[in-house]
Protein backbone atom coordinates (compact mmCIF):
# COMPACT_ATOMS: atom_id res chain seq x y z
CA UNK A 1 0.00 0.00 0.00
CA UNK A 2 2.99 2.30 0.52
CA UNK A 3 3.46 3.41 -3.04
CA UNK A 4 -0.59 4.45 -3.16
CA UNK A 5 0.24 6.88 -0.50
CA UNK A 6 -0.67 10.31 -0.91
CA UNK A 7 0.62 13.29 1.11
CA UNK A 8 -0.22 16.84 1.39
CA UNK A 9 2.12 19.32 2.80
CA UNK A 10 1.37 23.33 1.95
CA UNK A 11 -1.49 24.39 -1.01
CA UNK A 12 -3.49 27.65 -0.97
CA UNK A 13 -6.23 28.90 0.77
CA UNK A 14 -9.04 26.32 0.58
CA UNK A 15 -6.67 24.55 -1.92
CA UNK A 16 -6.58 21.33 -3.57
CA UNK A 17 -3.12 20.38 -2.39
CA UNK A 18 -3.35 16.61 -3.77
CA UNK A 19 -5.26 14.26 -5.88
CA UNK A 20 -5.53 10.52 -6.38
CA UNK A 21 -8.16 8.82 -8.22
CA UNK A 22 -8.74 5.31 -6.84
CA UNK A 23 -10.72 2.79 -8.75
CA UNK A 24 -13.89 1.37 -6.79
CA UNK A 25 -14.95 -2.09 -7.26
CA UNK A 26 -17.74 -2.59 -5.28
CA UNK A 27 -18.84 0.74 -3.45
CA UNK A 28 -22.34 -0.17 -4.90
CA UNK A 29 -23.56 -1.62 -7.61
CA UNK A 30 -22.92 0.73 -11.04
CA UNK A 31 -20.11 2.26 -9.34
CA UNK A 32 -16.89 2.81 -10.90
CA UNK A 33 -14.27 5.36 -9.75
CA UNK A 34 -13.98 7.84 -6.49
CA UNK A 35 -12.22 10.69 -6.43
CA UNK A 36 -10.17 10.94 -3.51
CA UNK A 37 -8.37 14.66 -2.31
CA UNK A 38 -7.12 16.19 0.53
CA UNK A 39 -7.71 19.84 1.21
CA UNK A 40 -5.93 21.66 3.60
CA UNK A 41 -8.49 24.55 4.72
CA UNK A 42 -6.74 27.75 5.71
CA UNK A 43 -7.47 30.83 8.39
CA UNK A 44 -9.67 33.08 6.44
CA UNK A 45 -9.50 36.72 7.08
CA UNK A 46 -12.60 37.46 5.86
CA UNK A 47 -13.93 34.63 8.32
CA UNK A 48 -11.54 34.35 11.23
CA UNK A 49 -14.08 32.22 13.26
CA UNK A 50 -15.02 29.80 10.47
CA UNK A 51 -12.02 27.57 10.69
CA UNK A 52 -13.00 26.78 14.04
CA UNK A 53 -16.76 26.12 13.63
CA UNK A 54 -16.76 23.86 10.75
CA UNK A 55 -18.05 20.86 12.32
CA UNK A 56 -15.70 17.94 12.47
CA UNK A 57 -18.09 15.51 10.59
CA UNK A 58 -18.44 13.72 7.11
CA UNK A 59 -21.50 14.50 5.29
CA UNK A 60 -22.84 14.19 1.76
CA UNK A 61 -24.29 17.03 -0.44
CA UNK A 62 -24.88 17.83 -3.80
CA UNK A 63 -22.04 19.32 -5.63
CA UNK A 64 -23.07 23.42 -6.16
CA UNK A 65 -20.69 22.78 -9.50
CA UNK A 66 -18.73 25.97 -8.15
CA UNK A 67 -15.77 27.08 -6.63
CA UNK A 68 -14.34 25.31 -3.39
CA UNK A 69 -15.72 28.04 -0.80
CA UNK A 70 -18.80 26.97 -1.94
CA UNK A 71 -18.53 23.38 -1.45
CA UNK A 72 -17.76 24.36 1.93
CA UNK A 73 -21.24 26.46 2.21
CA UNK A 74 -22.79 23.50 0.51
CA UNK A 75 -21.08 21.41 3.71
CA UNK A 76 -21.75 23.56 6.41
CA UNK A 77 -25.37 23.48 5.31
CA UNK A 78 -25.84 19.98 4.81
CA UNK A 79 -27.86 18.59 7.28
CA UNK A 80 -26.90 17.41 10.59
CA UNK A 81 -28.79 14.03 10.29
CA UNK A 82 -27.21 10.67 9.33
CA UNK A 83 -29.35 10.34 6.47
CA UNK A 84 -29.91 12.21 3.27
CA UNK A 85 -31.75 11.20 0.47
CA UNK A 86 -30.96 12.10 -3.57
CA UNK A 87 -32.08 11.44 -6.85
CA UNK A 88 -29.97 8.99 -8.54
CA UNK A 89 -27.87 10.74 -10.99
CA UNK A 90 -26.72 13.60 -9.16
CA UNK A 91 -23.59 14.77 -8.58
CA UNK A 92 -22.21 13.76 -5.31
CA UNK A 93 -19.71 15.02 -2.92
CA UNK A 94 -18.76 13.26 0.25
CA UNK A 95 -16.35 15.85 2.56
CA UNK A 96 -14.94 14.79 6.03
CA UNK A 97 -13.29 17.48 8.06
CA UNK A 98 -10.46 16.86 10.47
CA UNK A 99 -9.09 18.48 13.59
CA UNK A 100 -7.37 22.67 13.87
CA UNK A 101 -3.46 20.96 13.31
CA UNK A 102 -0.76 23.31 13.17
CA UNK A 103 2.00 24.68 11.02
CA UNK A 104 4.23 21.31 10.63
CA UNK A 105 1.18 18.81 11.02
CA UNK A 106 1.12 16.40 8.13
CA UNK A 107 -2.15 14.15 6.36
CA UNK A 108 -1.54 11.48 4.46
CA UNK A 109 -4.31 9.17 2.31
CA UNK A 110 -3.46 5.68 3.78
CA UNK A 111 -6.39 3.58 1.61
CA UNK A 112 -9.53 3.81 0.23
CA UNK A 113 -11.83 -0.01 0.65
CA UNK A 114 -15.01 -0.80 -0.91
CA UNK A 115 -16.84 -3.36 0.93
CA UNK A 116 -20.51 -4.90 0.98
CA UNK A 117 -20.99 -1.40 -0.12
CA UNK A 118 -19.65 0.89 2.13
CA UNK A 119 -16.86 2.78 0.94
CA UNK A 120 -13.82 3.24 3.48
CA UNK A 121 -11.35 6.04 3.07
CA UNK A 122 -8.19 5.63 5.58
CA UNK A 123 -5.77 8.61 6.92
CA UNK A 124 -3.21 9.05 9.08
CA UNK A 125 -2.55 12.89 10.63
CA UNK A 126 -0.49 14.18 13.34
CA UNK A 127 -0.14 16.74 16.30
CA UNK A 128 3.06 17.98 16.76
CA UNK A 129 1.36 20.19 19.68
CA UNK A 130 0.70 17.15 21.20
CA UNK A 131 4.32 15.61 20.62
CA UNK A 132 5.38 18.99 22.79
CA UNK A 133 6.87 20.62 19.37
CA UNK A 134 7.79 24.30 20.40
CA UNK A 135 5.51 26.78 17.60
CA UNK A 136 5.71 30.12 17.36
CA UNK A 137 4.48 31.80 14.50
CA UNK A 138 2.08 29.23 13.69
CA UNK A 139 -1.52 29.39 11.79
CA UNK A 140 -4.16 26.56 12.58
CA UNK A 141 -5.46 24.96 9.39
CA UNK A 142 -7.54 21.96 9.27
CA UNK A 143 -7.83 19.28 6.73
CA UNK A 144 -10.60 17.47 5.21
CA UNK A 145 -10.93 14.58 3.21
CA UNK A 146 -13.23 15.15 -0.26
CA UNK A 147 -14.36 12.32 -2.14
CA UNK A 148 -16.31 12.56 -5.62
CA UNK A 149 -19.12 10.15 -5.79
CA UNK A 150 -20.13 8.29 -9.06
CA UNK A 151 -23.47 9.54 -10.93
CA UNK A 152 -24.25 5.46 -11.32
CA UNK A 153 -24.65 4.62 -7.72
CA UNK A 154 -27.38 2.05 -7.13
CA UNK A 155 -30.84 2.63 -5.77
CA UNK A 156 -31.07 2.53 -2.16
CA UNK A 157 -28.92 3.16 0.82
CA UNK A 158 -24.83 3.59 0.84
CA UNK A 159 -22.52 4.33 3.35
CA UNK A 160 -18.99 6.22 3.22
CA UNK A 161 -16.27 6.31 6.24
CA UNK A 162 -13.89 8.29 7.29
CA UNK A 163 -11.13 7.23 9.28
CA UNK A 164 -8.80 9.27 10.97
CA UNK A 165 -5.43 7.77 12.33
CA UNK A 166 -3.30 9.89 15.03
CA UNK A 167 0.57 9.15 13.85
CA UNK A 168 3.41 10.41 15.03
CA UNK A 169 5.35 13.15 13.13
CA UNK A 170 8.86 11.92 11.87
CA UNK A 171 10.15 15.35 12.81
CA UNK A 172 9.75 14.96 16.60
CA UNK A 173 9.00 11.35 16.67
CA UNK A 174 7.00 10.88 20.27
CA UNK A 175 5.31 7.43 20.32
CA UNK A 176 1.66 9.04 20.90
CA UNK A 177 -1.32 6.64 22.30
CA UNK A 178 -3.43 6.01 19.42
CA UNK A 179 -6.30 8.53 19.21
CA UNK A 180 -8.62 7.35 16.08
CA UNK A 181 -11.25 8.76 14.86
CA UNK A 182 -14.27 7.78 12.29
CA UNK A 183 -16.48 9.45 10.45
CA UNK A 184 -19.88 8.03 9.00
CA UNK A 185 -22.39 9.42 6.75
CA UNK A 186 -25.13 6.97 5.25
CA UNK A 187 -27.54 8.44 2.27
CA UNK A 188 -30.02 7.15 0.33
CA UNK A 189 -30.35 7.07 -3.32
CA UNK A 190 -33.81 7.16 -4.96
CA UNK A 191 -35.32 6.93 -8.08
CA UNK A 192 -34.83 10.46 -10.21
CA UNK B 1 12.18 56.69 13.61
CA UNK B 2 8.04 58.17 13.34
CA UNK B 3 6.53 58.53 16.99
CA UNK B 4 3.93 56.35 17.88
CA UNK B 5 0.84 57.63 16.83
CA UNK B 6 -1.99 58.41 19.16
CA UNK B 7 -4.43 55.38 20.09
CA UNK B 8 -7.23 55.20 22.85
CA UNK B 9 -10.08 54.06 23.55
CA UNK B 10 -9.16 51.21 25.10
CA UNK B 11 -11.91 48.53 26.22
CA UNK B 12 -10.98 45.28 28.03
CA UNK B 13 -13.29 42.56 27.63
CA UNK B 14 -13.53 39.62 29.89
CA UNK B 15 -14.79 36.92 27.26
CA UNK B 16 -16.27 33.69 28.53
CA UNK B 17 -13.85 31.68 25.91
CA UNK B 18 -15.70 30.09 23.00
CA UNK B 19 -18.80 32.37 23.72
CA UNK B 20 -20.51 35.57 22.36
CA UNK B 21 -20.89 36.82 25.99
CA UNK B 22 -18.64 40.26 26.67
CA UNK B 23 -18.48 41.65 30.28
CA UNK B 24 -16.88 45.02 29.64
CA UNK B 25 -14.64 45.88 32.65
CA UNK B 26 -11.66 48.34 32.19
CA UNK B 27 -9.93 46.82 34.75
CA UNK B 28 -10.74 43.52 34.36
CA UNK B 29 -7.18 41.13 34.45
CA UNK B 30 -6.46 38.58 33.02
CA UNK B 31 -8.03 40.32 29.95
CA UNK B 32 -9.11 38.01 26.46
CA UNK B 33 -9.61 40.76 24.35
CA UNK B 34 -8.77 44.19 23.98
CA UNK B 35 -10.41 47.01 21.02
CA UNK B 36 -7.56 50.03 20.50
CA UNK B 37 -8.27 53.15 18.22
CA UNK B 38 -5.73 54.08 15.88
CA UNK B 39 -5.13 57.76 15.06
CA UNK B 40 -3.47 59.38 12.51
CA UNK B 41 -2.77 63.09 12.36
CA UNK B 42 -5.83 63.57 14.68
CA UNK B 43 -7.78 61.08 12.58
CA UNK B 44 -9.28 58.02 13.88
CA UNK B 45 -8.17 55.40 11.10
CA UNK B 46 -9.35 52.20 12.59
CA UNK B 47 -9.52 49.98 15.45
CA UNK B 48 -7.12 46.89 16.22
CA UNK B 49 -9.49 44.35 17.91
CA UNK B 50 -7.99 41.01 19.21
CA UNK B 51 -9.24 37.73 20.61
CA UNK B 52 -8.66 34.98 22.72
CA UNK B 53 -9.48 31.58 21.17
CA UNK B 54 -9.74 29.28 23.89
CA UNK B 55 -7.26 25.89 24.57
CA UNK B 56 -4.95 25.31 21.85
CA UNK B 57 -6.63 27.57 19.52
CA UNK B 58 -4.38 30.43 20.10
CA UNK B 59 -5.20 34.47 19.51
CA UNK B 60 -6.59 36.25 16.66
CA UNK B 61 -7.62 39.71 15.56
CA UNK B 62 -7.12 42.46 12.83
CA UNK B 63 -6.56 45.98 12.45
CA UNK B 64 -9.69 47.47 10.52
CA UNK B 65 -9.93 50.51 8.41
CA UNK B 66 -12.71 53.25 9.40
CA UNK B 67 -11.99 55.93 6.96
CA UNK B 68 -12.22 56.47 2.93
CA UNK B 69 -15.59 56.70 0.41
CA UNK B 70 -15.80 53.30 0.50
CA UNK B 71 -13.65 52.47 3.64
CA UNK B 72 -10.82 50.97 3.03
CA UNK B 73 -7.28 49.68 4.22
CA UNK B 74 -5.50 51.67 1.28
CA UNK B 75 -7.55 55.03 2.63
CA UNK B 76 -6.34 54.33 6.30
CA UNK B 77 -2.68 53.67 4.87
CA UNK B 78 -3.05 56.99 2.55
CA UNK B 79 -4.37 58.94 6.01
CA UNK B 80 -1.58 57.68 7.70
CA UNK B 81 0.65 58.83 4.56
CA UNK B 82 2.31 55.36 4.41
CA UNK B 83 2.20 52.29 1.81
CA UNK B 84 0.91 49.57 3.88
CA UNK B 85 0.62 48.12 7.51
CA UNK B 86 1.75 45.12 8.93
CA UNK B 87 2.38 43.75 12.45
CA UNK B 88 5.49 43.62 14.21
CA UNK B 89 5.85 40.97 16.95
CA UNK B 90 8.88 40.82 19.61
CA UNK B 91 9.15 37.29 21.49
CA UNK B 92 9.98 39.36 25.13
CA UNK B 93 10.28 36.44 27.36
CA UNK B 94 10.98 32.43 25.96
CA UNK B 95 10.75 30.21 28.51
CA UNK B 96 10.15 27.27 26.05
CA UNK B 97 12.82 25.93 23.71
CA UNK B 98 12.39 27.63 19.83
CA UNK B 99 14.58 27.43 17.64
CA UNK B 100 15.72 29.50 14.76
CA UNK B 101 15.37 27.98 10.79
CA UNK B 102 19.40 26.96 11.59
CA UNK B 103 18.37 25.09 14.36
CA UNK B 104 19.96 27.53 16.32
CA UNK B 105 17.77 27.82 20.15
CA UNK B 106 16.40 31.42 20.35
CA UNK B 107 17.20 33.51 23.06
CA UNK B 108 14.23 36.04 24.17
CA UNK B 109 14.10 38.95 23.31
CA UNK B 110 13.69 38.32 19.11
CA UNK B 111 11.49 39.37 16.69
CA UNK B 112 8.50 36.53 15.49
CA UNK B 113 9.52 35.32 13.11
CA UNK B 114 13.26 35.62 13.22
CA UNK B 115 15.08 36.10 9.69
CA UNK B 116 14.27 33.05 7.49
CA UNK B 117 11.78 31.68 10.18
CA UNK B 118 11.43 28.84 12.49
CA UNK B 119 13.23 25.00 12.20
CA UNK B 120 9.52 24.27 10.85
CA UNK B 121 8.15 27.18 9.05
CA UNK B 122 9.66 29.66 6.55
CA UNK B 123 9.62 33.43 6.77
CA UNK B 124 11.87 36.25 4.77
CA UNK B 125 14.30 38.44 5.65
CA UNK B 126 11.73 41.05 6.63
CA UNK B 127 11.21 41.57 10.35
CA UNK B 128 7.10 41.65 9.49
CA UNK B 129 4.82 39.27 10.98
CA UNK B 130 3.39 38.98 7.45
CA UNK B 131 5.84 37.76 4.78
CA UNK B 132 6.22 40.60 2.10
CA UNK B 133 8.56 38.53 -0.15
CA UNK B 134 7.72 35.33 -1.73
CA UNK B 135 9.50 31.80 -0.94
CA UNK B 136 12.64 31.48 -3.20
CA UNK B 137 12.05 28.04 -5.45
CA UNK B 138 13.18 24.99 -3.21
CA UNK B 139 12.20 26.94 0.13
CA UNK B 140 11.70 24.04 2.78
CA UNK B 141 9.12 24.63 5.22
CA UNK B 142 6.84 27.02 3.07
CA UNK B 143 3.28 26.92 4.19
CA UNK B 144 0.19 29.00 2.95
CA UNK B 145 -1.03 31.65 4.57
CA UNK B 146 1.45 33.48 5.77
CA UNK B 147 2.05 35.91 2.65
CA UNK B 148 0.55 39.45 3.71
CA UNK B 149 -1.56 39.07 0.59
CA UNK B 150 -2.89 36.33 2.37
CA UNK B 151 -3.94 38.11 5.70
CA UNK B 152 -5.44 41.63 3.95
CA UNK B 153 -8.98 41.90 3.12
CA UNK B 154 -10.39 45.45 1.09
CA UNK B 155 -10.68 46.84 5.11
CA UNK B 156 -8.81 44.80 7.36
CA UNK B 157 -5.39 43.45 7.62
CA UNK B 158 -5.41 40.08 10.36
CA UNK B 159 -3.62 39.34 12.79
CA UNK B 160 -3.78 35.16 14.37
CA UNK B 161 -0.82 32.94 15.63
CA UNK B 162 -1.10 30.05 17.86
CA UNK B 163 1.84 29.02 19.95
CA UNK B 164 2.62 25.85 21.41
CA UNK B 165 5.42 25.31 24.40
CA UNK B 166 6.79 23.57 27.39
CA UNK B 167 6.69 26.75 28.88
CA UNK B 168 5.17 30.45 29.21
CA UNK B 169 6.00 32.90 26.77
CA UNK B 170 5.32 36.76 26.08
CA UNK B 171 4.57 38.38 22.93
CA UNK B 172 4.51 42.37 21.96
CA UNK B 173 2.87 42.70 18.78
CA UNK B 174 3.02 46.37 17.04
CA UNK B 175 1.15 47.35 13.93
CA UNK B 176 3.38 49.10 11.77
CA UNK B 177 3.36 51.01 9.21
CA UNK B 178 5.78 49.89 6.06
CA UNK B 179 6.82 51.93 2.98
CA UNK B 180 6.00 50.17 -0.59
CA UNK B 181 9.67 48.56 -0.94
CA UNK B 182 8.85 46.89 2.85
CA UNK B 183 11.27 49.48 4.42
CA UNK B 184 9.72 50.58 8.22
CA UNK B 185 7.91 54.08 8.29
CA UNK B 186 6.12 53.86 12.01
CA UNK B 187 4.72 52.42 14.95
CA UNK B 188 1.15 52.98 15.28
CA UNK B 189 0.54 50.90 18.75
CA UNK B 190 -0.82 47.93 19.68
CA UNK B 191 -1.11 44.71 22.83
CA UNK B 192 0.92 42.52 24.85
CA UNK B 193 -0.17 38.91 25.06
CA UNK B 194 0.54 35.87 27.11
CA UNK B 195 0.86 32.30 26.37
CA UNK B 196 0.42 30.30 29.09
CA UNK B 197 1.76 26.34 28.45
CA UNK B 198 0.23 24.52 31.11
CA UNK B 199 -3.45 25.60 29.98
CA UNK B 200 -2.27 26.51 26.39
CA UNK B 201 -3.89 29.27 26.24
CA UNK B 202 -3.46 33.02 25.39
CA UNK B 203 -4.84 35.60 27.94
CA UNK B 204 -3.43 39.16 29.59
CA UNK B 205 -3.95 40.75 26.63
CA UNK B 206 -3.27 44.37 27.27
CA UNK B 207 -2.41 47.36 25.42
CA UNK B 208 0.90 48.82 24.31
CA UNK B 209 1.71 52.93 24.50
CA UNK B 210 4.58 54.24 22.73
CA UNK B 211 7.32 52.71 20.46
CA UNK B 212 9.35 49.51 21.33
CA UNK B 213 12.55 50.30 23.35
CA UNK B 214 15.42 50.14 21.87
CA UNK B 215 15.74 46.27 23.30
CA UNK B 216 12.75 45.00 21.46
CA UNK B 217 13.57 46.90 17.93
CA UNK B 218 16.43 48.46 17.44
CA UNK B 219 18.82 46.07 18.92
CA UNK B 220 17.28 42.68 17.25
CA UNK B 221 16.59 43.96 13.88
CA UNK B 222 19.89 43.78 12.65
CA UNK B 223 20.20 40.65 11.10
CA UNK B 224 17.51 41.32 8.91
CA UNK B 225 16.92 43.58 5.82
CA UNK B 226 15.67 46.99 5.79
CA UNK B 227 13.57 47.11 2.59
CA UNK B 228 13.13 44.98 -0.42
CA UNK B 229 15.29 45.92 -3.58
CA UNK B 230 12.93 46.95 -6.05
CA UNK B 231 13.62 44.86 -9.56
CA UNK B 232 15.17 47.75 -11.82
CA UNK B 233 17.52 48.26 -8.18
CA UNK B 234 18.23 44.79 -8.59
CA UNK B 235 18.76 44.79 -12.49
CA UNK B 236 20.98 48.40 -12.10
CA UNK B 237 23.36 46.65 -9.59
CA UNK B 238 23.30 42.92 -11.50
CA UNK B 239 24.36 45.13 -14.66
CA UNK B 240 27.13 47.08 -12.60
CA UNK B 241 28.94 43.97 -11.08
CA UNK B 242 28.45 42.50 -14.59
CA UNK B 243 30.30 45.50 -16.29
CA UNK B 244 32.75 45.34 -13.46
CA UNK B 245 33.76 41.66 -13.96
CA UNK B 246 34.05 42.28 -17.75
CA UNK B 247 36.66 45.36 -17.51
CA UNK B 248 38.52 43.23 -14.51
CA UNK B 249 38.64 40.30 -17.18
CA UNK B 250 39.28 42.45 -20.25
CA UNK B 251 42.69 44.37 -17.85
CA UNK B 252 43.39 40.63 -17.34
CA UNK B 253 43.43 39.89 -21.28
CA UNK B 254 45.39 42.69 -22.46
CA UNK B 255 48.62 41.85 -19.46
Amino acid sequence: MKGLRRKIVGGSLLALTREAWWPMASFAAGSSDVHPRILQLTFDPNRPTWLWRLPQELRVFEDPQSDMRSRLDAYVSARDQNIEVFRQGVHLIAMGIGPVLDAPDKVELLSTRSKAGVLTVTLSYTRVRLEGEELRQNLPWRPAIELELPRSLSLGTHEVRAAWRLSSHARVGVQLAPVDMEQIARFRIVAA
Amino acid sequence: MKLVRVYHSVILHSVVLSSAAVVGSLAASPAFALDVDVNCAGTKVGTISVNSLGANNGISGSFTSVVGTPVSLAAAAATCKEDHFNWYQVVTADNGKAADASGNKLTAPYVDPPPGGYDYLWADNLPWYWNETAAPKGAKNVMPGYQLSDNTTKTALSFSDNPSSSGDISFSTWLVSVNADGSFQGFDGGFTWVYTSKTATVGNIQTLTGNPPDKYYKNIVTGFATSVPEPGMSALFLLGLFTMAWAVSTRSDRR
